[in-house]
């Protein structure tokens, strides 16, 4: 359990890196937010799961659950709202804005 | 193991700090800002499995609802025309 917990670790590092690169290099704002959401959702589960293998009480593994159900309904939901509202205030959509 | 993914969280944070302050318009903070709280929320969680504290999980929950609420309540404030209207 111990082993898989840290194979998800590792993951979990190569992604938040990933992550971080990639906001760097994309010029638009909607590019950056995909890259973010995704890279991140993808990051807290990876992490959450590590953890939920690495405990060993059922408390422990009830809240940590608890928190990563949280996550995946309303991470979604706040990355929408704050492109709905860059979009409704009159940012344009570019056709071509990667590594300007 | 836990140690290094607790100091790879926080360069991430300090970079999304950074990131923040540079930023050109208000929804590229808000971005930054929404990162930064997945980001603090992250190292709240593995601190707490690292202590083994069980209370600590509460400050996460408490952390997360927070969040939601003031980057969906920012965007919705921002959208309806801010503080000029």
């Amino acid at each position: 359990m111990i082993i898989i917990s840290n194979i998800l670790l590792v993951l979990s590092w190569i992604l938040i890196i990933t992550g971080l690169i990639g906001i760097g290099r994309f010029d638009s704002l909607y590019s950056k937010l995909l890259t973010g959401s995704k890279i991140d959702t993808a990051a807290v589960i990876l992490i959450l799961l590590a953890m939920i293998l690495r405990v060993e009480l059922l408390s422990f593994q009830l809240k940590l659950f608890i928190i990563l159900a949280f996550l995946l309904i309303t991470s979604p939901i706040s990355n929408h709202m704050i492109a709905f509202s860059a979009y409704f205030s009159g940012i344009e959509i570019k056709e071509r804005d990667y590594d300007s | 193991m836990i140690i290094t993914t607790m100091v790879v969280l926080f360069i991430a944070l300090f970079i999304s700090l950074v990131r923040y302050i540079n930023g050109k318009t208000i929804w590229e903070k808000l971005l930054s800002l929404n990162l930064m709280s997945i980001k603090v929320l992250l190292l709240t969680t593995v601190y707490s499995i690292y202590r083994e504290d069980l209370f600590l999980l509460d400050t996460s929950v408490t952390f997360a609802i927070v969040s939601f609420l003031v980057v969906v309540l920012l965007a919705r404030f921002i959208l309806e025309g801010g503080r000029t209207k």
